[in-house]
């Protein structure tokens, strides 16, 4: 079942234009990868899915819901986040606080603070952070708040704009382990990724953009094996 | 467009026989005639109307801004002389008009209105009822463009200093309140000797309050009287505990205090926080304010003994028909703003009459030599001057006389001084 | 000048500086959320303050109850000014913002002396003049109570914003708006409901002000400047800045007239102003602005 569609988008900033008739899917439980170079517009589209954007063509839906005539402060509740590039914190709220106004969306105080409980079972690390200020936390830690914040609503659908940027190896791995144990429980996932291997190694199919528009689209495994891929993305 | 113009109404043309051609004629040499009657008797008309046309005076002054109050009892002014005199038949059979022009209080706007309104306007001469920061600029300007400035309102005795040929000051200056406090302070001081007194100076800091501070300061160390202390304060200043409690610490027995409402009222409620209770001569219109009972508890008003230098007060016999009608059209006692702009209007008249006198055309010269010829007697006017008689070097008026009223219980003012005028007795110190 | 006036020009300032400081967290706030510099504050505040007058002389009401009654009056009021003006210049350019709220300034200050006429106006009450003595220092009454008050609801509103759900979200909003968004926060509604509930709170400075101070039309320009230069000094959009810096600028005014028995005493203050800026050019404690 489509979860996600986007048709035909064409975007950008005043006159210029970034992205050019791009159009995906992604289905309910999958894990899709969106791939591509700096500056290709994998940002951009995440912007305007989450209706930060207005599309000059194109039409997006969630859940059969139109997103472009949505205000954007309503797609969250609409069951859509996003987890954006850089991560952006609330530095000078706790972490709590920054969990709490991730659950936003949700009905009352009590939703709230029962989402937090589930929320430090899948991120235990967090717990003895939690009446820090979230600016003060490594880099690691600050994702992994960013990605609880966003998981504190509920949603149907999370997207990741470069959750691996800036951050160690080791960190990443931790980062993909807890990402794969949501994708397992059956949450719905659009990553946008530069570190290419470890993006395939998560998701069921992926889209490759370049200079805004699609160019390849397929499983993890078919653009594993794709020429284009392996040289320009995987160094082969 | 349909074409307009003579061609529409243009008479037919005539293709009428030759008998009623002639007949034509007859009518069109009658017409003629009536047409020149016309002419005629509308010349007298229009001689007539010209009788009739009024005196426009241009009259500059605050109404907005920082110091509107005086400009707005200016104006009030205004309406009541400007319907005195026409009623009673205007300027030499014309209605006097005068247009208020809005200095907002501000230098520059007098300066540029004086411009505007002498090039542009050509006016045979200015009221101006403005502070005196504005009218410093106006006067200067109308020196330079050989206007003749009448002043009414401002005191600045910084203006007479340069010396002006075209500058008139029907207002006292500083050296005359000075003159008069310090002899009032020598009449009040009764059996002890002046100098034997602790006073103390309290001034707000503008060119008004400091201008007249500095010369009472000058006249009592001339005169070897102590000044147990000079403070000053900023009219912008919230906080006058602070300054009040500096006056209290020198232990005067009087304090002469010019201020504006604003920080007089603060200043007096801050006295009475700090159980302050010295003897207060205040000068200018802060201390003279009619509304202070409303603003400020009586009791603290009688507390320090106020009295006030001022140049005018509604209740002197002179002002008796002027307080009466500005009662009846706004409901309150005329302040010294309202009463001085009222004078001046009326000294404006005198010289108005004069030039008019002199030739029907009313210029710059003539206006100016109405001015230098003027003597009215102090009793005709509504104030406390002796007369208005205005100094050809400089332009100050050497009859002005200031006079000084005491707060009766808190709630009003009493002329105490000087006693050609007085309707009381002086307040005098323990 | 003796120890003792010193002490009594600190302590008057300290008190009308927990006014200022009021006056000055609620436009911190302002320009905190939504990135507005509201030159026509103090004249919002001098709006209050002729309510307070006019509830004063027309039902005998005392300045600290009608408070109570203003504030509403003062929160349509703001109601209209965000959605006629404030709302236009939102992520505007400062100049544009400026200009828009200069002029609001101005029409306020008009209307005030179209309504009321340039009479100083002010209310009495049966604390006019009262006072009591503490170690030689004279306190007012009325400027106790008013800094008393001030400082009571400075804190209130400061655990309003730390404690409360829409305060986090408010907060949330001030850091990060684009982010804000993406949580599902109505950062529109946010920034209208903080700029209607600055608004209204004025009514506390303008009653407390009231009770011991007088009113002019031209009263709304100088509270403007001064809560301007407080924000500015504590750091723009840092509520602690503004509220220390509300208190230092209240002491810094009264000492330097106490001090200074010359015309330039009020000029000291936006020298001391101007130096702190050159010394901390990101205010007391602000973390500097993109402003």
């Amino acid at each position: 079942m489509t979860l996600l569609s986007v048709e035909g988008v064409r975007s950008g900033y005043g006159t210029l234009q970034v992205l050019s008739d791009v159009s995906l899917e992604v289905a309910a439980g999958e894990a899709v990868a969106i791939l591509g170079p700096n500056g290709a517009g994998k940002s951009t589209l995440l912007r305007t899915i989450s209706g930060l954007i207005a599309p000059t063509a194109g039409a997006i839906s969630f859940d059969g819901r139109d997103l472009v005539a949505m205000p954007a402060h309503r797609i969250p509740h609409a069951g859509l986040v996003q987890v954006p590039e850089a991560r952006h914190i609330f530095p000078s709220l706790t972490v709590r606080e920054n969990l709490l106004v991730g659950g936003t969306p949700l009905p009352g105080r009590a939703a709230r603070e029962a989402a937090l409980e589930d929320i430090w079972q899948i991120f235990p690390m967090l717990v003895t952070k939690r009446d820090a200020q979230a600016g003060t936390l490594s880099g690691g830690q600050q994702q992994m708040v960013a990605i609880g914040r966003a998981l504190m609503s509920k949603p149907r659908l999370v997207m990741l704009d470069e959750p691996s940027l800036g951050l160690a190896p080791m960190v990443v791995r931790e980062l993909y382990e807890v990402l794969r144990g949501l994708v397992r429980s059956g949450l719905t996932l659009l990553l946008v990724e530069q570190d290419v291997p470890v993006a395939l190694g998560l998701v069921s199919r992926a889209y490759v953009i370049e200079n805004g528009a699609i160019v390849l689209s397929g499983t993890a495994d078919e653009l594993r094996e794709s020429d284009h891929v392996r040289h320009a993305y995987l160094g082969i | 467009m349909p074409p307009l113009g003579l061609s529409q109404g243009a008479s037919p043309v005539n293709t009428d026989t030759n008998a009623k051609q002639n007949q034509g004629k007859t009518m069109r040499l009658r017409h003629c005639l009536y047409a020149g009657l016309a002419l005629a008797a509308s010349t007298l008309l229009v001689h007539e109307t010209q009788a009739q046309e009024a005196i426009r005076v241009p009259m500059m002054t605050p109404l907005t801004g920082s110091i509107a109050v005086l400009g707005q009892d200016s104006k009030k002014a205004a309406e009541v002389a400007q319907e005195t005199i026409n009623a009673a038949g205007g300027i030499g059979g014309r209605p006097l008009q005068l247009e208020i022009v809005d200095t907002q209080g501000r230098p520059e706007i007098a300066r540029r209105e004086m411009e505007r309104l002498t090039r542009e306007g050509r006016a045979p001469v200015v009221l101006a009822c403005d502070i005196s920061a504005g009218t410093s600029g106006a006067a200067q300007y109308a020196e330079s463009a050989q206007v003749p400035l009448l002043n009414g309102s401002a005191v600045s005795a910084d203006i007479l200093a340069r010396g002006y040929k075209w500058y008139f000051s029907h207002q006292m200056s500083s050296d005359d309140e000075a003159a008069t406090a310090f002899a009032y302070m020598k009449t009040a001081t009764g059996t002890k000797p002046l100098a034997d007194r602790r006073i103390a100076l309290l001034y707000e800091d503008s060119p008004r309050g400091a201008g007249t501070g500095e010369r009472l300061r000058k006249l009592m160390d001339a005169n070897g009287v102590k000044v147990v202390s000079e403070t000053t304060y900023n009219r912008a200043d919230r906080n006058l505990l602070p300054v009040m409690r500096k006056v209290q610490d020198s232990t005067p027995e009087l304090v002469v205090w010019i201020g504006y409402t604003e920080d007089v009222v603060a200043g007096m409620k801050a006295a009475r926080q700090l159980d302050f209770k010295p003897y207060v001569l205040g000068i200018g219109g802060g201390m003279g304010d009619p509304r202070l009972p409303e603003l400020v508890d009586p009791a603290i008003i009688e507390q320090l003994h106020v009295a006030n230098v001022d140049y005018f007060n509604p209740d002197i016999k002179r002002a008796a028909a002027f307080r009466e009608a500005y009662l009846k059209k706004f409901g309150a006692e005329p302040s010294s703003y309202a009463g001085t702009c009222y004078a001046a209007i009326f000294t404006l008249k005198a010289a108005l009459e004069s030039a008019l006198k002199a030739s029907p055309d009313l210029t710059t010269t003539s206006m100016r030599d109405a001015f230098r010829k003027l003597d009215i007697p102090g009793d005709q006017t509504v104030t406390s001057f002796r007369s208005i008689r205005f100094d050809p070097a400089n332009g100050r008026n050497l009859g002005a006389e200031d006079l000084v009223a005491a707060w009766v219980d808190g709630k009003r003012k009493v002329t105490v001084f000087p006693p050609s005028i007085a309707v009381g007795k002086p307040v005098m110190l323990p | 000048m003796s120890f003792a006036t010193l002490l009594q020009a600190v302590v008057s300032g300290l008190l009308l500086g927990g006014i200022y400081a009021l006056v000055a967290m609620s436009l911190a706030l302002v320009f905190g959320v939504m990135r507005v510099l509201n030159f026509a504050h103090g004249d919002l505040l001098m709006a209050g303050m002729y309510g307070i007058v006019v509830l004063n002389q027309a039902f005998g009401i005392n300045p600290y109850a009608a408070i109570v009654l203003v504030a509403p009056v003062l929160a349509l009021i703001g109601i209209a000014v965000y959605f006629v003006l404030i709302r236009r210049v939102l992520g505007a350019g400062p100049l544009m913002q400026a200009q828009v709220t200069l002029g609001l300034s101005f029409a306020i200050q008009s209307t005030a002396l179209l309504v009321f006429g340039a009479d100083l106006l002010n209310v009495r009450t049966s604390l006019d003049g009262a006072a009591f003595r503490v170690a030689g220092v004279v306190i007012g009454t009325p400027e106790l109570i008013g800094f008393l008050i001030s400082i009571v609801v400075c804190a209130a509103l400061t655990w309003f914003i730390l404690s409360t759900e829409f305060g986090r979200r408010l907060r949330a909003v001030a850091q990060d708006p684009t982010m804000a968004i993406l949580c599902g926060i109505p950062v529109r509604s946010v920034q209208m409901m903080v700029f209607v509930g600055c608004t209204a709170l004025l009514a506390v400075p303008a009653g407390c002000l009231m009770a011991f101070s007088q009113l002019t039309p031209t009263a709304g320009i100088q509270y403007s400047l001064l809560s301007l230069m407080v924000v500015v000094l504590g750091g723009l959009g840092d509520l602690r800045g503004a509220f220390v810096g509300g208190l230092l600028i209240g002491i810094v005014e009264a000492v330097t007239s106490a001090l200074f028995n010359n015309p330039a005493a009020p000029g000291i203050i936006y020298l001391v102003f101007g130096l702190a800026l050159l010394a901390r050019p990101r205010g007391l404690f602000g973390r500097g602005s993109e402003a």
